[in-house]
């Protein structure tokens, strides 16, 4: 698993640097938000740990321009104990979870692995119906479709949703690399779902309007 | 003169020739093609089911002695096609590929229809799939028939990658196509 670590004070990331790779992780580090930035854009990882007070760039913005770019690797920020603040303005930017300095190494693993086990999934049972994110496809007893890239997305989405998502929302999140294009994609994307699901479920539907949004249900 | 089929092919040949030009003019038909077993295919198949090979019991026991594919464009055409076949020609058995594919991934739909000629009943097979379930399956068909096939764990798990993916796309473009027609709040589901 490779983790970039994000940490301004020298002799704490070499720390980390040291106890990560003592675990078997495989490690990047950055002193800074910018150089945090500029390994993000080059490189993949599974976890990111990011201080939140840190030079040039700091951690709230690296986090926030992640997000905002669609790359949603799970990010643990560090925050100072008192700061209550930093805490709840990191989870809103989109960090998944929040750790107080000084923290124990034991509990930093803890939820490292936390974070990253939604990640390690790589099949999703749905109803009757089986998401194979490694290779789109979807399976029941009855067959096996595989999906186009954001068809897949799409189900994908709605399948680890609880609450309907807009069909705005859905375009956000999955058409990211379109500019002229409409909600009434996602419509069409749903059909297409719709029809295929009807051919290998029994037990999953898709289920509401542009208007009003798109869940799934599972009976 | 046939050596297997004896007097029999006229009749086999004039009840294909009839069939090709009835379904060649259906609005939902991309083309079509047929044929008359081989001597060989015949032979073959009763062997494995331990009967004689003789003229009687291939027409007694084969349904596709006589074969028709219809090719369409759509998945929709398909059952269009099947509902035509049916008001033309008593079903006697019906297996749907589609709604439930085979292992390999093979997709399509099979008719066997009662065909009276003479006075005699001639079961016949009629075959109806997609263009792109017609390509699958003619490359399918030629894995299959090749004696030696490297790498056939492979091809054969490719194939069936390239069947889920083609059939997925023969969905997505049926939906084009009712878009074209219609709004997205009156397609089918």
């Amino acid at each position: 698993m490779k983790v970039l670590l994000c940490e301004d004070q020298e002799s704490l990331l070499q720390a980390m640097v040291e106890m990560f790779r003592f675990n078997k992780y495989e490690v990047d580090s950055a002193q800074n938000g910018k150089i945090a930035l500029e390994l993000l854009e080059s490189k993949q990882y599974d976890a990111i740990v990011m201080d939140v007070m840190m030079p040039y760039i700091d951690g709230i913005t690296v986090v926030k321009k992640l997000r905002e770019n669609n790359n949603e690797t799970p990010v643990i920020m560090l925050t100072a104990k008192s700061d209550i603040d930093d805490k709840v303005l990191g989870l809103d930017i989109g960090a998944n979870d929040y750790l107080s300095k000084p923290f124990d190494f034991k509990e930093l693993f803890a939820r490292i692995r936390v974070i990253t086990r939604n990640k390690e999934v790589k099949k999703l049972q749905v109803g009757d119906i089986i998401l194979d994110k490694n290779t789109f496809e979807i399976k029941s007893d009855i067959g096996c479709f595989c999906l186009a890239n954001k068809e897949f997305k799409l189900l994908e989405l709605l399948s680890t949703s609880v609450d309907k998502i807009s069909s705005k929302k859905l375009l956000e999140k999955i058409w990211t690399d379109e500019d002229e294009i409409d909600e009434s994609v996602v419509e069409m994307y749903v059909i297409y779902l719709q029809k295929k699901i009807k051919q290998i479920s029994t037990k999953v539907k898709i289920k509401g309007k542009k208007t009003t949004g798109y869940f799934l249900e599972i009976k | 003169m046939n050596k297997f089929y004896q007097e029999e092919y006229l009749n086999l040949t004039k009840i294909l020739n009839m069939l090709n030009k009835k379904y060649s003019t259906l609005i939902y038909a991309e083309h079509i093609c047929g044929r008359i077993k081989s001597e060989e295919s015949v032979i073959s198949k009763l062997n494995k089911k331990n009967i004689t090979p003789t003229l009687e019991n291939a027409l007694d026991n084969l349904n596709d002695i006589i074969g028709i594919r219809i090719i369409v464009r759509f998945i929709d055409d398909i059952y269009s096609v099947k509902e035509c076949v049916s008001n033309d020609y008593e079903v006697i058995n019906e297996k749907d590929y589609i709604k439930k594919p085979k292992q390999n991934g093979y997709r399509s739909l099979h008719l066997i229809i009662n065909y009276k000629f003479n006075k005699k009943n001639y079961p016949i097979e009629i075959q109806i799939r997609t263009i792109s379930q017609d390509s699958w399956a003619s490359l399918e068909h030629k894995m299959k028939y090749k004696k030696e096939v490297k790498h056939l764990k492979l091809i054969s798990s490719e194939l069936k990658r390239c069947a889920d993916e083609m059939a997925s796309i023969d969905i997505s473009m049926q939906t084009i196509n009712e878009m074209i027609h219609s709004d997205l709040e009156e397609v089918t589901l």
